[in-house]
């Protein structure tokens, strides 16, 4: 199998079903290049962060269509295409600017099959990156997928590596729903294996990374390469955990996290967001709430401190949950029975 | 990508599911601009035409007028000349239709499963829809089931037929479905069965055979029957959507009697939450003294609390002792003992002597030696012993029927204490060992003893036994003679005691007490006392031990 990039993985995931599908459509800013200008050189880099590289090309600029800077008129004519027949693949640089486009996607794209009696869905993608750690300063590192995990009628997917990238974001254009699909920032040059044609992850399906006896491991995104460092410690001394990666935080594959806990007895939850309101103290909750008797100790939460993402780096570098904190929260566990 | 270009039967509205095609306006073979009208498609309101969204040359007419198909279906491919024909029959025959159709999906499945069927679809005949293919089964070689099932997976039935299909080896793209929007249904894989020969068993074989994919399962479950080597076969799911979960597994699992009841023989400690287990942590209460009241037999802090309570205030129900089954070890020491101490008078002697020059000699020479393992004081006991024996011999004999056994070689026997009771292996001529000899001989068999993993002949025929408290700080003791021997030594911790000296002041001493119990219908006072100092003299002036 080739080995390549969650960029390129994601990148061949779109050339694929523009090609199989001609309703499929891409938008943001800068997504036919990014050179733009009197250069006349489109396809300098494809977005921002080189992930629609090359489609301009190929799809033409009725399918893939830069837009002004305006986030809320990405997914407004977003909206509109995915309802029209279309199936839409917007892209926002950033996670964090998402605020001024929410109206869009809560309040609207989220609710048309319910309010519409079923008779009109929305087959949008919303791609956004997240996440700290390339010292980007606190307006475009946040980590928010909480916020759209909280809201019924989207599904958000957190892919943690390029194989789920690619299998979860053609299941996600596929979708006949909203999708928000986050991107960590910090894993677009994460490489791994990655079959060339087309296949499918489903959603609601989480992956056993690892497998283990002592205690169980939930991590997203970026913290489950992290997780997999923590791992290779305890390892060492004889500790072995579940390592279990959600991918999809709505739908969540509860079963796969109450199963695994039921077998080790302890949990260990990491989140990159903010520890309040988090996917962290959601799942948490969910095993506290319909798992407590297979618990040998109190649960342990691994989350960034409740503030804004600092700029400085040393301060960034200790803002972000890494392999420490989570080998800790598994020595704590065990300790604690 | 500009080689081959499908176009399939447009949506023209939200409620457009199929379409009829009516006139093509286009030759099969001949070329085209961007924008050339390729073909008209009725629905039930209007009649559109069908533009081509790209130039070129149209290669192949998968539709014939008057064939009502799905809105996504392929009905035309458009490619270069210079494409060859192998090309676009492959991409046919491996293009899969899109779900346009925004019909709720089938539980557990994802868009393309459910696809709608299209003409172009697995059909030899390659203008698609012949009204031959519609009821025939074509016999086709069989197919390796992996493949097949793959293949199956793919077409548009309901699970039930595609399970039959499977088991059956029928290819489902052969098939025409008559169930619900074309579905393929069980009775026409039963249907098709039955024409090409096949009886469909009418009720399920009840041993499926393990062939084909493994139904979906959790990660978790899929671990747990991996542990237990078993395979999922056969399981039903009802975990989310179907899938098989972690309980399916369990409870499979001991159906196959691949696990008994779980956890609670092996562990007698009833489960209980963090909370309650912290209490009894706290209380001091052993979670396998409580009675659990809870759901699920799960322990609640009240049940730990009333367990603390009983174990201070014992009340009439609960006995006021455990009751411990004895072992057959057990049981024999408790008749070999009870037989020397009633059948052996016994008599006992008591020296001290003093070993400071005993410890300071074993001390240079673990500082002199390089073996890992040090001397330790019993190995020094064991070789003075042996060469007191030595030089008493009367004292190294068993009683025995036919007379008084004197030995040859000092075989002494140590006595260890193992789980549940006490062994004594026997360390043979220790009269002729050196020390560090005597010390990994003894190491080993108290380690093999500690393992109870001893034979026969480790513990049987010694002729001696020393028994050593010392490093419990027991000063003196007296112990039971392990018959037939006649004499065994016990020996007491080090100690230090003032002394009066030689020239008259005081000075403290490390004094050890040496007792040595005889059978006096073998040994007498006088020859005990004789085999005392002897022993006494060896470890005051230590230098023979290795001499």
């Amino acid at each position: 199998m080739p080995v390549i990039t969650m960029r390129e993985a994601l990148n061949e995931a779109l050339h694929l079903e523009m090609a199989r599908d001609p309703r499929v459509i891409v938008l943001g800013e800068d997504v036919s290049g990014g050179a733009g200008g009197t250069s006349g050189q489109r396809d300098a880099a494809g977005g921002i962060f080189g992930v629609t590289k090359g489609l301009i090309h190929k799809f033409g600029e009725g399918r893939v269509i830069d837009t002004p800077i305006s986030e809320s008129c990405i997914i407004g004519a977003a909206n509109g295409a995915a309802l029209a027949g279309l199936r839409p693949v917007a892209e926002l640089m950033f996670a964090d600017f998402v605020g001024v486009a929410m109206d869009q996607i809560f309040n609207q794209a989220a609710k048309f099959r319910y309010m519409f009696g079923g008779k009109a869905r929305t087959p949008l993608v919303i791609r956004m990156s997240f996440g700290a750690g390339m010292n980007c300063a606190a307006q475009h590192s946040q980590t928010i997928y909480p916020f759209m995990t909280a809201v019924p009628g989207l599904k958000v997917v957190v892919p943690s590596n390029p194989y789920d990238a690619k299998g979860l974001l053609l299941t996600a254009i596929r979708d006949d729903d909203p999708v928000v699909f986050f991107e960590h920032k910090a894993l677009y040059s994460r490489k791994g294996e990655v079959p060339d044609g087309d296949y499918m992850i489903p959603f609601g399906e989480a992956a056993l990374v690892r497998e283990g006896d002592h205690a169980t491991i939930v991590a997203l995104g970026r913290m489950v390469p992290f997780a997999e460092k923590a791992l290779e410690k305890l390892n060492a001394d004889g500790i072995t955990c579940d390592l279990i990666d959600p991918r999809t935080t709505s739908p969540l594959d509860e079963e796969t996290i109450l199963e695994s806990v039921s077998n080790t007895g302890r949990l260990v939850v990491v989140d990159e967001s903010p520890p309040r309101c988090s996917v962290a103290s959601d799942i948490a909750a969910i095993v506290a709430q319909k798992g407590f008797r297979d618990l040998k100790a109190p649960i342990q939460i691994v989350t960034a401190p409740h503030t804004p993402v600092p700029f400085a780096r040393e301060l960034e570098r200790a803002y972000v949950p890494g392999p420490a904190q989570i080998e800790a929260a598994v020595r704590k566990v065990l300790a604690d029975g | 990508m500009a080689e081959i270009h499908p176009i399939t039967l447009p949506k023209w509205g939200i409620e457009m599911s199929e379409g009829t095609v009516a006139t093509w306006h286009l030759a099969v073979g001949a070329s085209a601009e961007k924008g050339t009208e390729l073909v008209d498609i009725e629905t039930e309101k209007i009649v559109n035409t069908l533009d081509l969204e790209v130039g070129g040359t149209l290669r192949r007419q998968l539709a014939q007028p008057g064939d009502v198909l799905p809105v996504g279906a392929l009905i035309a491919v458009l490619a270069d000349a210079s494409v060859p024909d192998s090309a676009i029959d492959a991409f046919v025959a491996g293009y899969k239709p899109i779900d346009v159709s925004f019909e709720p999906k089938e539980e557990g499945s994802v868009a393309s499963q459910s696809s709608p069927r299209h003409p172009g679809e697995s059909r030899d005949d390659e203008g698609g829809r012949g009204e031959a293919a519609k009821s025939s089964v074509p016999v086709s070689p069989p197919l390796d089931p992996a493949i097949l099932a793959a293949r199956n997976e793919a077409a548009h039935a309901s699970p039930l037929a595609r399970r039959l299909a499977n088991k059956l080896g029928i290819d489902l793209s052969s098939l025409t479905g008559t169930g619900q929007k074309g579905r393929i249904s069980q009775e026409d894989v039963e249907k098709a069965a039955a024409a090409r020969g096949t009886v469909a068993p009418v009720p399920p074989a009840p041993e499926p055979v393990p062939t084909g994919p493994e139904p979906h399962a959790s990660p978790i479950a899929e671990k747990i029957a991996r542990k237990l080597g078993m395979t999922l076969h056969g399981i039903k799911g009802t975990g989310a959507r179907g899938r098989v979960s972690l309980a399916d597994v369990q409870a499979a699992a001991k159906a196959r009697g691949l696990i008994s009841e779980p956890a609670q023989v092996a562990t007698p400690s009833p489960a209980a939450g963090p909370a309650a287990r912290k209490l009894a942590g706290d209380l001091g209460v052993d979670l396998s003294t409580v009675t659990p009241t809870g759901p699920k037999g799960h322990a609640t802090k009240q049940d730990v609390r009333d367990a603390a309570d009983r174990a201070t205030v014992p009340t009439a129900e609960v006995p006021a002792y455990d009751l411990l089954p004895v072992t057959g070890m057990r049981r024999a020491i408790a008749t070999a003992l009870v037989n020397a101490k009633q059948n052996i008078p016994h008599f006992y002697l008591t020296s001290d002597v003093t070993v400071d020059a005993l410890l300071s000699f074993r001390e240079q020479l673990n500082a002199r030696a390089s073996s890992p393992r040090k001397l330790s004081v019993n190995d020094l006991l064991i070789k003075a012993a042996a060469l007191a024996l030595m030089e008493v011999p009367d004292v190294n004999v068993h009683w025995a029927d036919d007379g008084i056994r004197r030995f040859r070689s000092a075989d002494i026997s140590v006595a260890v204490a193992v789980d549940g009771g006490l062994l004594t292996p026997v360390v043979r001529g220790a009269d002729r060992l050196d020390p560090w000899a005597i010390g990994a001989r003894a190491a080993d068999l108290a380690d093999r003893a500690r393992k109870r993993t001893l034979a026969k002949e480790d513990i049987s025929g010694g002729s001696f036994t020393i028994s050593n408290l010392g490093m419990f700080g027991i000063r003196q003791f007296q112990a039971i003679i392990n018959p037939p021997q006649g004499a065994i030594l016990a020996v007491g911790t080090t100690r230090r005691e003032a002394r009066e000296t030689a020239e008259g002041g005081v000075a403290f001493a490390s004094v050890m007490s040496l007792t040595l119990s005889c059978d006096h219908r073998a040994v007498d006072g006088a020859l005990g006392a004789k085999f005392l100092a002897a022993l006494g003299r060896r470890l005051e002036d230590p230098i023979g031990l290795v001499l």
